[in-house]
């Protein structure tokens, strides 16, 4: 008799958990055509072979190298130790010295290693032939979707095809990505960013110059007092709570919690404030009500360095206790104990994340945020700040790059100066760049018509409406035709039915993902959908941005597997047969099909001069992160060693060239340090004056600053007046000559601000009222599907917009008619720890999918007793739009009564269907379920067009 | 000698399952066995708390006295350890033991109870250290490379402690000494500094969100 | 997803603990979680999982919540596993040596003072058909499995204590693997012929009016006499139900323990256990008894079970009314010689004696 053991089974697959059992390794081979000799076994590499499979009795040969890269999962940036032999990623260790994370890791981190089996991968290009997927060469899907885009070019225009990118690229693929879209003539490029920070950098941006956290996760450790807002990092960032702890244990800083949940993080907070989704802007402005009525603000402060706080004091006077209370349902005295820890307790930091910024006022929320520490003088100390938790790896890399409908790379703009600019760094010809985009004109500015290349694209929270809107209400040539999702999952984004009808509409859908994600089988669609397999970040190298805009060099742990390519070589391969490669990497070196990744930071650093990513260049990146264990754990200064003085990741601004060795900036707007040192003021953007009061700085200048005022962002004409020129060289005062800060392709005149001690963009007050957006002072606005009818009259959304980013934009329309009788349920969604995003790659991982096999949605025990539900059962989530979804119910008091919460990280079932047959064979997650976006509704930010998911209203019923 | 010993700081443990994953990665261990877990009690209520709970390697071990084959034995370090040659997988020790630490993978044809599993505190088993037989059965031996556990060295909020008993007590004493608070205390400096409400008022607040 | 409702089952748990065990429920993890307590430093284990028994949600009584998912996930702590601990251990063990030891010195005894029950008048020369041969078959092959199922049950049960000392580990650890893998076929199996062996005999188990005279009478131990009975007396049938309401119970709590598929929790093992072991005790006695009635006990009570057939005379000592049905209905009664000749029609499908 033979009996099994469980060490026979160790090594071997996870069993699938409810349905199709998993293949075992060796039958994946078999099946998946690479035990027949694919391009992995002629390198003697076994794909996803792991040490306990290969070390079958034999000891394995070779020696352990050991990587150091980057975690692919949030912007907390963690550093990972590789161990790989013989090609095969068999260890992950601890990096105890990176200053980051100190080893530490959230499940997903702990779980990255799985990128070495990748078991679930998209493994060749496929495509769509009669509802089939079929395999396909290189050649072939690149030929065929080149041809395709073409035909449709000379049909509709360049504006009909869709770029969407991500923030799972390196910095280097983000910016070709870019820059491909600029060479095929158009503004339609997106990515995440739009629909997770988009209104943070907007309104960060417009208040005092950068749209970026201001400070650092390791910056937390000097706070004494912690407030979060709409962000349950316990989840989605696990690792920043080692350092919030950190401020708690050793500061005894208080914790604040702001959420319409009680989150994870909430449950380690000191003080909780349950506030009904969608009331930011009344909570922030309830404490500040508290801190003008008391006098707990920063009087000097704000007169030295704050424009327009009188014109908030008006509005904030309006939301006293009780009227606070009726709109957002939190007690006056919790509100004022939170006030009055945060005023006695400073410098404190104020976090927010998506609870915050993915609303119809998503914008005035994020403003509202800023003025609160405005107020406090929180800002430009160390241990306070907005430090804002971005989501993605390298979302904010890929925001800097420009991955976006209104912006080139650097937030240079779409203006003609910009591209001006940028065509100089490219070394190209405006008039070739000008002729690739559609001849027309879709809007005009002061009568006049202006060219396409300076009008604001179609933002991805909108593509649905780019395909499905009336042509005739589509500002550009032909409604989008063709679309990319080069590493986007459409499941993160709402309106799923309507997503569906779009994806079915369009001529061509290409998705270039390492899965096939929710895109290859949401829709119906039985033809003209491409699948090509996209490295993971771990078999290609380049930097990535973390949150505090630390620049990190993430080395490549494995050779792609399977057939998969990097996607800057998939994007040279396109661009290729599009005919702009040459165009694209005119100065870029390529080997064979990949532009030298080295080569693009190189062109980076020419080009981001507005927001100092001129200063990184690729060796000074690699030896930072040879040597990371040398930097402080706190400061994030190295102390001794090859980086001395500087800080880790360079984090943006570091001005002018790399050979200027400018440190980084560890905090932004932080006058007690010089700017050579990281030190900076308050950004002058906004002009020196406004209705004849000024807006630059009063009596505050950064240390060793020569100029003892505030003063405007630098030009070659403001060198002159000072009588700076003569500091700059021969060769800069020829390359500075017409140039300001921004424009100066030789870094002089940075360099010569510097050394003067001034901050290259100026020095001024941060507006707390933006006249240029639709509301300057922020005011709450009821969401467009609201409960709360009675307070529709007094905080009415906005008006219904005809043209914005080229698209009729509803408003006030949708929120007239009341839904709350028959969609009694406000329904709000977030983040599991487990999964991220989109949630194919880790649900497609079985450490992390065994974590969470089911879709949710959470109900208040009064609801579901209401409605006759019990934990458990199977429900139906209806949303007003129509969509639904049919979800396990989980009766928790995490979320009030009247409120549901539902995880986005599920796909794979539309509205009650089961779509794992769709998937290509072997490539379908461990885990299916529902998306919430199914269900989520209309709702678009008044400036960026964020989506809103955060507000919606459903009904739940049991399924039958 | 060294006594090593796990240890679960309540305060700081988030429920992000890292050490779980660690584990999973480190030891590749299949779908369905889970060496480590965390437990959240009052989950989504004031007081939540979350702990990580493995074999805690007990001193007077119930899954050794109970076991009908005498498989387990304590390493010099103090590690609860199980040799899956002997084992029988009758579950006893799963029966006796307070955390739940045993695990049983369905196994053969008809899916019975296999060889008993669980956490070895990265120590290996009775085989030659680092040996490839080791690993297939009991995973990684990190304690012989003079490395800890990975579930604790890869915690996300260093709540999860491993190593000698000692040394653990004083990195636990030193928190302890610095909050100023229990071991699952409840922020109380807070109520009692800005809000001023009665001990028992319930922080969090019933009529929140009512509308 | 995380999971929420408690279960509540402590009054089930106290209860059935109670009944097993006098002792009170001692709280385990100090002994277990305590460790090698340093002599300056208190350790925080033991501060912790004090605070944490006394925490709503972490017991099993009320678990808290995980996103594992398996047995008992969300209990952090189980002291009722001490208390099964405490059942094997200090009652089980013991109790099942004295139990079993007892059983077999008291039939020694009872050989000593009684005797082998002899057949009156002697054999005869008649035979009368008892058992067909899938009947023996299913007895047989129960019988069989039943001795290995005992065998390597014993091994598991007194194995570590007796034969460890004895074979070594390596040794013992083979003869535990073996024994384990044993058991669980050999269950199985027993349950299938027990099942076979159930629906061939149950008809003649049923209750009769004579069963509770038999009873009275001891069986004919007691006395001179020897009380009436049909095809099957009244031990026989005490045996038979025993052995398949046991053995169904056996099958049951057997294959729970056997299959983590089935999802039974810690508690529902233990209780299986529990009934599984203590159930073992008691059919291990029975059998023991009916093994020695079949052997040493009485002279010709096997003969049937052999070969098929009884002496008329043992037959009619033991099973009066069964053998004047027989008559009356003309059955199988033959002369010793004829039985070769007779046994080709052992196929015939009613049972001898079978009663409407």
């Amino acid at each position: 008799m033979k009996l099994r053991k469980i060490s026979d089974r160790v090594a071997e697959p996870a069993p699938h958990a409810a349905s199709s059992r998993g293949l075992n390794r060796r039958d994946f081979l078999r099946r998946s055509g690479l035990m027949a000799g694919g391009a992995l076994l002629a390198s003697g590499i076994a794909p996803g072979m792991m040490r306990r499979a290969t070390a079958a009795g034999e000891a394995p040969a070779g020696e352990v190298k050991v990587v150091r890269t980057i975690c692919s999962h949030c912007s907390v940036g963690c550093g990972i130790l590789a161990e790989v032999r013989n090609g095969v990623w068999e260890g992950q260790e601890p990096a105890f010295d990176h200053p980051f994370n100190r080893g530490a890791h959230c499940a997903k981190g702990a779980a990255i290693r799985e990128h070495g089996h990748g078991e679930r991968r998209l493994k060749y290009p496929m495509k769509l032939v009669n509802g089939k997927w079929k395999r396909i060469s290189w050649d072939v899907a690149i030929n065929e979707i080149g041809n395709r885009l073409l035909e449709i070019r000379e049909q509709s225009g360049p504006d009909s095809v869709y770029w969407l990118g991500s923030a799972k690229h390196s910095n280097e693929q983000a910016y070709l990505f870019r820059k491909l879209a600029a060479m095929w003539g158009t503004n339609n490029v997106d990515h995440q960013a739009r629909i997770c920070h988009s209104t943070t950098v907007a309104g960060v941006a417009n208040t005092w110059g950068y749209g970026a956290m201001t400070n650092s996760y390791n910056d937390i450790h000097n706070s004494r007092a912690v407030l979060l807002i709409g962000s349950n990092p316990a989840e989605a960032h696990p690792v920043a709570l080692q350092h919030i702890f950190k401020a708690k244990e050793e500061n005894n800083a208080p914790i604040i919690v702001i959420d319409p949940r009680f989150t994870r993080t909430a449950a380690h907070a000191d003080h909780f404030l349950q506030i009904r989704p969608g009331t930011d802007v009344p909570i922030v402005w309830g404490m500040l009500w508290h801190i003008f009525e008391n006098g707990w603000e920063d009087r000097e402060f704000i007169r030295q360095r704050v424009y327009g706080m009188e014109e908030i004091r008006k509005e904030v006077a309006r939301w006293n206790p009780e009227e606070v209370e009726r709109v957002t349902g939190v007690p006056g005295d919790k509100v004022r104990a939170a006030a009055r820890a945060m005023a006695e307790n400073r410098p404190g930091t104020f976090i927010w994340c998506m609870g915050g910024t993915q609303h119809t006022i998503g914008n005035n929320n994020t403003r509202a945020y800023c003025i609160f520490q405005l107020a406090l003088g929180n800002m430009g100390v160390s241990g306070g700040g907005t430090n804002i938790f971005r989501g993605h790896d390298n979302v904010q890399g890929a925001t800097d790059l420009g991955v976006l409908a209104n912006t080139l790379p650097g937030y240079y703009g779409l203006k003609p100066g910009s591209w001006a600019h940028w065509a100089r760094v490219w070394d190209l010809d405006l008039e070739w760049i000008k002729s690739r985009f559609d001849s027309g004109s879709y809007e005009k500015s002061k009568g006049r018509p202006v060219p396409v290349m300076n009008t604001k694209g179609i933002p991805v929270s909108r593509w649905i409406d780019g395909v499905l809107e009336e042509k005739g209400n589509v500002a550009q040539k032909d409604n989008l035709r063709a679309i990319f999702f080069w590493g986007h999952a459409p499941n993160s984004q709402t309106r799923g039915p309507e997503m569906k009808r779009a994806m079915e509409k369009l001529d061509l859908l290409v998705v270039v993902d390492p899965y096939p994600t929710v895109s290859a089988v949401m829709h119906d669609r039985t033809d003209g959908v491409y699948l090509l397999p996209a490295s993971t970040q771990f078999e290609t190298y380049g930097s990535i941005t973390a949150s505090n805009r630390s620049i990190q060099w993430r080395d490549r742990v494995i050779e792609p597997l399977f057939e998969s390519l990097p996607d800057h070589v998939i994007m040279y391969k396109l661009a290729r047969k599009l005919g702009i490669a040459e165009q694209l990497c005119k100065h870029i070196r390529v080997n064979g099909e990949e532009p030298l990744v080295e080569d693009i930071t190189r062109e980076i650093n020419r080009g981001m001069w507005t927001i100092g990513y001129t200063g990184q260049s690729p060796e000074r990146l690699k030896r930072q992160q040879k040597h990371w264990g040398t930097f402080d754990y706190t400061t994030l200064e190295a102390e001794g060693g090859p980086c001395d003085g500087e800080y880790y990741g360079l984090p943006w601004p570091c001005w002018g060239t790399p050979e200027t060795g400018h440190p980084g900036t560890p905090n932004l707007y932080d006058g007690s340090r010089a700017v050579a040192r990281g030190g900076l003021t308050f950004r002058a953007r906004f002009g020196v004056e406004r209705n004849g009061v000024n807006l630059l700085a009063e009596g505050f200048w950064s240390k060793g600053s020569e100029i003892r005022d505030g003063y405007p962002e630098f030009s070659d004409k403001l060198l002159r007046k000072l009588g700076w020129w003569k500091d700059l060289t021969p060769e800069e005062r020829k390359a500075a000559e017409g140039r300001n800060w921004k424009t100066d392709l030789s870094g002089g005149i940075q360099r010569v601000a510097i050394a003067h001690g001034c901050a290259p963009f100026g020095n001024a007050k941060a507006r707390a009222v933006v006249w240029t957006f639709p509301d300057p002072v922020p005011i709450h606005r009821e969401p467009l599907y609201t409960r709360r009818r009675d307070l529709v009259a007094r905080y009415p959304t906005y008006q219904d917009r005809k043209s914005f980013w080229r698209l009729p934009t509803r408003y006030s329309s949708i929120q007239a008619k009341d839904y709350s009788r028959d969609f009694p349920i406000i329904l709000t969604s977030g983040r599991l720890v487990e999964y991220e995003g989109g949630g194919d790659e880790s649900r497609s991982n079985p450490w992390l999918a065994e974590l969470q096999q089911e879709m949710f949605v959470e109900i208040h025990p009064r609801d579901a007793n209401d409605a006759g539900i019990r934990d458990g059962d199977t429900v139906w989530v209806e949303g007003p739009e129509g969509g639904r979804v049919r979800v396990k119910a989980l009766i928790t008091r995490r979320v009030a009564s009247g409120v549901a919460f539902m995880p986005f990280h599920f796909g794979g079932h539309f509205e009650g269907r089961d779509l794992r047959g769709r998937y290509p064979k072997g490539a379908d997650p461990y885990v299916l379920g529902e998306a919430a976006n199914t269900v989520l509704t209309y709702g678009y930010d008044s400036v960026t067009q964020m989506q809103e998911t955060k507000v919606s209203l459903c009904r739940i019923v049991r399924a039958g | 000698m060294a006594r090593m010993k796990f240890y679960c700081d309540a305060e700081r443990c988030i429920e992000c399952n890292g050490c779980v994953t660690a584990c999973k990665n480190e030891h590749e261990v299949p779908w369905g066995i889970n060496r480590r877990r965390v437990v959240t009690i009052k989950d989504g209520e004031p007081g939540e708390r979350s702990l990580s709970v493995a074999c805690m390697h007990c001193s007077d071990a119930p899954c050794a006295a109970v076991c009908p084959v005498d498989c387990f034995y304590t390493t010099g370090d103090g590690v609860v350890l199980h040799d899956k040659e002997i084992c029988i997988g009758c579950g006893y020790c799963f029966y006796a033991c307070p955390f739940g630490a045993p695990q049983f993978p369905a196994d053969g044809a008809f899916g019975t109870r296999g060889k008993m599993d669980k956490c070895t505190f990265c120590a290996g088993g009775p085989e030659e250290d680092g040996s490839p037989e080791e690993q297939r059965k009991y995973g990684r031996n990190r304690l012989a490379e003079g490395k800890l556990p990975l579930c604790a060295e890869m915690c996300a909020t260093k709540a999860l402690l491993a190593g000698d008993a000692n040394v653990i007590a004083d990195i636990y004493r030193q928190r302890v000494i610095m909050r100023g608070a229990s071991v699952l205390g409840t922020g109380g400096l807070f109520r009692d500094r800005y809000l001023r409400m009665s001990p028992a008022a319930d922080l969090r607040g019933a009529s929140s969100a009512k509308e | 997803m995380r999971e929420t409702t408690p279960i509540h089952r402590g009054g089930v748990i106290l209860l059935l603990f109670a009944l097993c065990l006098a002792n009170p429920a001692v709280p385990a993890a100090e002994a277990v979680a305590g460790g090698e307590t340093p002599i300056v430093v208190p350790n925080p284990g033991s501060d912790l999982w004090r605070a944490v028994r006394q925490r709503e949600g972490a017991t099993a009584e009320m678990p808290g919540t995980s996103q594992v998912k398996g047995s008992d996930s969300g209990t952090l702590i189980d002291a009722r596993g001490e208390q099964w601990r405490r059942y094997r251990m200090e009652r089980l063990i013991p109790a099942a040596g004295w139990i079993l030891g007892g059983v077999l010195i008291v039939l020694g005894l009872f050989r000593l003072v009684r005797g082998q029950v002899p057949i009156e008048g002697g054999r005869s020369a008649r035979r009368i058909l008892r058992y067909r041969m899938a009947e023996r078959i299913a007895h047989w092959s129960m019988a069989l499995l039943f001795l290995l199922l005992a065998a390597t049950g014993l091994v598991m049960l007194f194995g570590r204590t007796l034969l460890l000392p004895l074979l070594g580990g390596e040794s013992f650890g083979r003869l535990a693997v073996l024994s384990k893998g044993t058991h669980d076929i050999a269950g199985p199996l027993f349950f299938v012929a027990m099942g076979w062996m159930f629906l061939r005999f149950v008809s003649r188990n049923l209750p009769e009016p004579g069963d509770l005279r038999w009873l009275l009478e001891g069986g004919g131990m007691v006395g001179d006499r020897h009380p009436s009975a049909g095809f099957f007396n009244t031990g026989e049938k005490i045996v038979f139900w025993l052995t398949v309401l046991g053995g169904t119970l056996m099958a049951v709590t057997g294959l729970l323990m056997l299959l983590p598929l089935l999802g039974a929790d810690r508690f529902l093992l233990q209780l299986s256990h529990l009934l599984h072991s203590a159930t073992a005790v008691v059919l291990m006695s029975a059998i023991l008894g009916h093994i020695y009635i079949a052997t040493l006990g009485m002279e010709g009570a096997m003969d049937a079970m052999k070969s098929g057939w009884a002496d008329l005379n043992w037959a009619r000592q033991h099973h009066d009314r069964w053998v004047e049905e027989v008559e009356r209905h003309g059955g199988e009664i033959v002369e010793a010689g004829e039985i070769a000749g007779k046994a080709g029609q052992e196929t015939s499908r009613d049972s001898p004696g079978a009663s409407a």
